[in-house]
C-alpha cells in the first residue's frame, strides 16, 4: 500500500492506494488552513487503516508542488520523518499535472485544460495539459491577465483549479467550454504516484524539498543604516 | 494539548531544534548527552540577518543528514530511541514547522511519543546537562539573538519569567551595531573581538527607562547610528579609526544594561545561585561580568559549554527529558508556535 498526502492546496487530504491505484482509504479535511495541527492526525488514521486491514506501506507519496509555501513545507516534513522511521522511499508528484489529467478524463472532448492555482491578489500558478500526452507543459507563476495567452483558440479549452472563477472574471472570457472550481485532492494524485512507484522514480529522500516554483527574493534592509 | 500520561524513566530521547537559523538533532540517554550536531546555515551571511523564508527550506535539506548524523554518533538507530523531544517554539514559524511535522512523522513511524518543548525552557535546561544538581532556586540570565530574560527557576519544570525585553534582544543589539559598522553577521563575536582592543570608556552610550527587571536595547542601537552619522559627517573614516573604541564601548554597555538588571533580580528574590544562557553567553566580557556578579553575591554561577549555549537540540532533549518524566506528552494535533505568550513557560499541564 502507498500513503498519499495532499497539502498544497486549502484542504488537506490523505489516501491510501493499492499498487494499482486504487483507493483504499480516503479523508479529506473541510477545514481550511488546518494543516500543522490535522495533517498528522490524518495520517496517523490512515496508518491505522493500513495496520488493521494487514497491510504494508511500501512508499509515502506527496504533491511536490506549486501550491501553499507553508502547506508543501508541512507535507513534505511529515513525510520525510514517516519514511525515515518506516525506511521506506519518497514519492513526489506535481500536483497540478494530476488535477488536469483527472479533469481531462471527464472532459475528454477538451483540446486541453489551464490548472489554475490560487497565489493571492492577481497572481496564480498556471498549467496547460493538452490531451495529446506528448505535449509536456511546466507551471508558471501568471500575473492576469497580462501573463495568460489570450491569443490562443479557447473554444476547446477548460479550466480547472481553486480559482477558476477568478481567472474567468479576471481574464473577461464569456464563453469557455467548460470551468470547475475544483480544490486540489489527493485523489488527482494517485495516477501519478502509481505510475512512479511502478518505475521505481522515488525522490532523494534526505534532499528533497517541495517545488516552489517562484525563486525566492530576498533583500538587504536598508532600513537602519549609516547612509 | 499536551498529555498527562505515565513517565518515561531512563529513556533514550531524540532531540529536534529548528527554531532559527540552525538544524540540530541530539540523542540523550541516561542523563547523558551521547550526541549533538548542528548544522548553521551560511546563507543568511549576506543578507547581514536571518531570512525566515530561506531558513525555512535550509531546514528541509538538512534535518535528516542531521538527525542522520547524531544517531550514527550515539551508535544508535531510530528503533533505539523511546521519545522525540522537538522544539515547539517561540521561533520563526516555517522552520519550527519543518522540524515539528518531521517528529510527528518520526514518532508515528517509529511508534514512540513526542513532546513539543518551549525553547526557552530549553535554554534554560541546558545549564542542567553539565550540573545536574544546581542550587535552586536559581536565577538565569538568558541572552540571545532572539532573546532576553530574567527566569525564576523553582525547579526543572517550575520557571517563571521575571524579567524581559521590551524590544530587541541583546544578540540583536550586538548583530545590528555590527551591521552598521560593517562587520559582518552575526555580529557578536566579532564586536567582542574588536573590543578587546579598544578602551570601553572611550564613548558613551545610554540604557533606558523600563521597568526594574526589564530591558530596552533599541534606545542603545539608535543611539550608536545617530553617533555613528554625526562623527562620519566630521571624519569618513571614523569607524575604521575607532572601530576597536566603539565596539568596546559599545559592548560595555550592553552587558552593564545587563548586569544592572541581574543585581536587581537577586538582591529582590535571593536565588541559590545564577545561571547565564543563550548564544550571547559566549561573549567574553559577558561571561567575566556574570562570574563577578556571583562573586560579590557569594552565589555559585553556572555557564554551560558554549555547544549547550547557542541554539542546539541537547538543550531540547534534555528539556524533554524533564517533560517526559513528568509524564508530560504532546498529541498528533499539537501546533507550533512562533511567540510565547505567557509569563510561565508551558510545562505544566493546564
Amino acid at each position: 500500500m502507498i500513503l498519499v498526502l495532499e497539502t498544497s492546496g486549502s484542504f488537506p487530504s490523505v489516501g491510501v492506494i493499492d499498487l494499482h491505484g486504487n483507493e483504499l482509504y480516503y479523508f479529506q479535511l473541510l477545514e481550511k488552513q488546518s494543516h500543522a495541527e490535522q495533517l498528522a492526525t490524518m495520517v496517523d488514521e490512515a496508518k491505522k487503516f493500513v495496520e488493521s486491514s494487514g497491510g504494508v506501506l511500501l512508499a509515502v507519496a506527496v504533491n511536490e508542488g506549486p501550491g501553499s509555501y507553508t502547506g508543501l513545507r508541512i507535507g513534505s516534513s511529515l513525510a520525510k520523518g514517516l519514511c525515515f522511521a518506516l525506511g521506506i522511499p519518497l514519492i513526489s508528484v506535481p500536483g497540478m499535472l494530476g488535477t488536469g489529467q483527472w479533469f481531462m478524463q471527464k472532459n475528454d472532448d477538451l483540446l486541453g485544460v489551464w490548472v489554475m492555482l490560487d497565489a493571492r491578489r492577481d497572481e496564480v500558478y498556471g498549467l496547460f495539459v493538452s490531451n495529446d500526452t506528448s505535449i509536456e507543459t511546466q507551471p508558471k507563476a501568471m500575473i492576469l491577465p497580462q501573463d495568460f495567452p489570450l491569443g490562443d483558440d479557447l473554444s476547446k479549452v477548460g479550466f480547472v483549479g481553486d480559482c477558476s472563477e477568478k481567472v474567468i472574471r479576471l481574464l473577461q472570457l464569456s464563453d469557455v467550454e467548460s470551468v470547475e472550481q475544483a480544490f486540489i485532492s489527493v485523489k488527482h494524485l494517485y495516477s501519478l504516484v502509481k505510475e512512479a512507484f511502478a518505475a521505481n522514480i522515488f525522490s532523494d529522500l534526505a534532499y528533497f524539498e517541495p517545488f516552489y516554483l517562484k525563486e525566492f527574493q530576498a533583500g538587504v534592509s536598508k532600513k537602519f543604516s549609516i547612509s | 494539548m499536551p498529555t498527562n500520561t505515565q513517565p518515561i524513566p531512563h529513556s533514550i530521547i531524540l532531540g529536534i531544534e529548528s527554531s532559527c537559523d540552525d538544524t540540530a538533532a541530539a540523542v540523550f540517554e541516561n542523563g547523558k548527552i551521547l550526541a549533538n550536531i548542528t548544522a548553521t546555515q551560511k546563507v543568511h551571511e549576506q543578507y547581514g540577518g536571518v531570512v525566515p523564508e530561506l531558513a525555512s527550506r535550509a531546514h528541509q535539506s538538512n534535518i535528516i543528514p542531521v538527525v542522520s548524523e547524531a544517531l550514527n554518533k550515539a551508535g544508535k538507530t531510530i528503533q533505539d530511541i523511546d521519545a522525540i523531544a522537538v522544539t515547539q517554539g517561540p521561533g520563526l514559524l516555517g522552520s519550527l514547522q519543518v522540524g515539528f511535522q518531521f517528529a510527528k512523522g518520526l514518532a508515528l513511524g517509529a511508534n514512540i511519543p513526542f513532546v513539543g518543548v518551549n525553547h526557552l525552557q530549553a535554554h534554560i535546561s541546558a545549564l542542567f546537562i553539565e550540573t545536574p544538581n544546581l542550587q535552586l532556586p536559581m536565577i538565569a540570565l538568558l541572552v540571545s539573538g532572539g532573546h532576553t530574560q530574567l527566569v525564576w527557576v523553582e525547579s526543572v519544570d517550575s520557571m517563571e519569567i521575571i524579567g524581559t525585553t521590551i524590544d530587541d534582544a541583546a544578540g540583536e543589539a550586538f548583530d545590528k551595531a555590527a551591521k552598521l559598522l560593517g562587520l559582518g553577521y552575526p555580529g557578536g563575536p566579532l564586536i567582542d573581538k574588536y573590543a578587546a582592543q579598544g578602551n570601553a570608556k572611550a564613548y558613551d552610550f545610554p540604557d533606558s527607562q523600563t521597568a526594574p527587571l526589564d530591558f530596552s536595547f533599541s534606545g542603545i542601537k539608535t543611539s550608536l547610528l545617530y553617533f555613528l552619522r554625526k562623527e562620519i559627517d566630521k571624519n569618513p573614516n571614523f569607524v575604521a579609526d575607532e572601530i576597536a573604541n566603539i565596539c568596546a564601548s559599545y559592548q560595555h554597555q550592553v552587558v552593564n544594561i545587563l548586569m544592572k538588571r541581574l543585581k536587581k533580580a537577586i538582591e529582590k528574590h535571593k536565588p541559590g545561585s545564577i545561571g547565564l544562557a543563550g548564544g550571547v553567553s559566549a561573549n567574553s566580557e559577558l561571561r567575566k561580568a556574570f562570574i563577578l556578579m556571583g562573586e560579590k553575591f557569594k552565589l555559585n554561577s553556572h555557564i554551560p559549554s558554549f555547544e549547550f549555549c547557542t541554539d542546539n537540540a541537547a538543550m531540547i532533549a534534555m528539556a524533554g527529558h524533564f517533560l517526559l518524566n513528568a509524564g508530560i506528552q504532546s498529541t498528533m494535533d499539537a501546533a507550533p508556535f512562533s511567540k510565547n505568550n505567557s509569563h510561565n513557560f508551558q510545562t505544566r499541564t493546564p
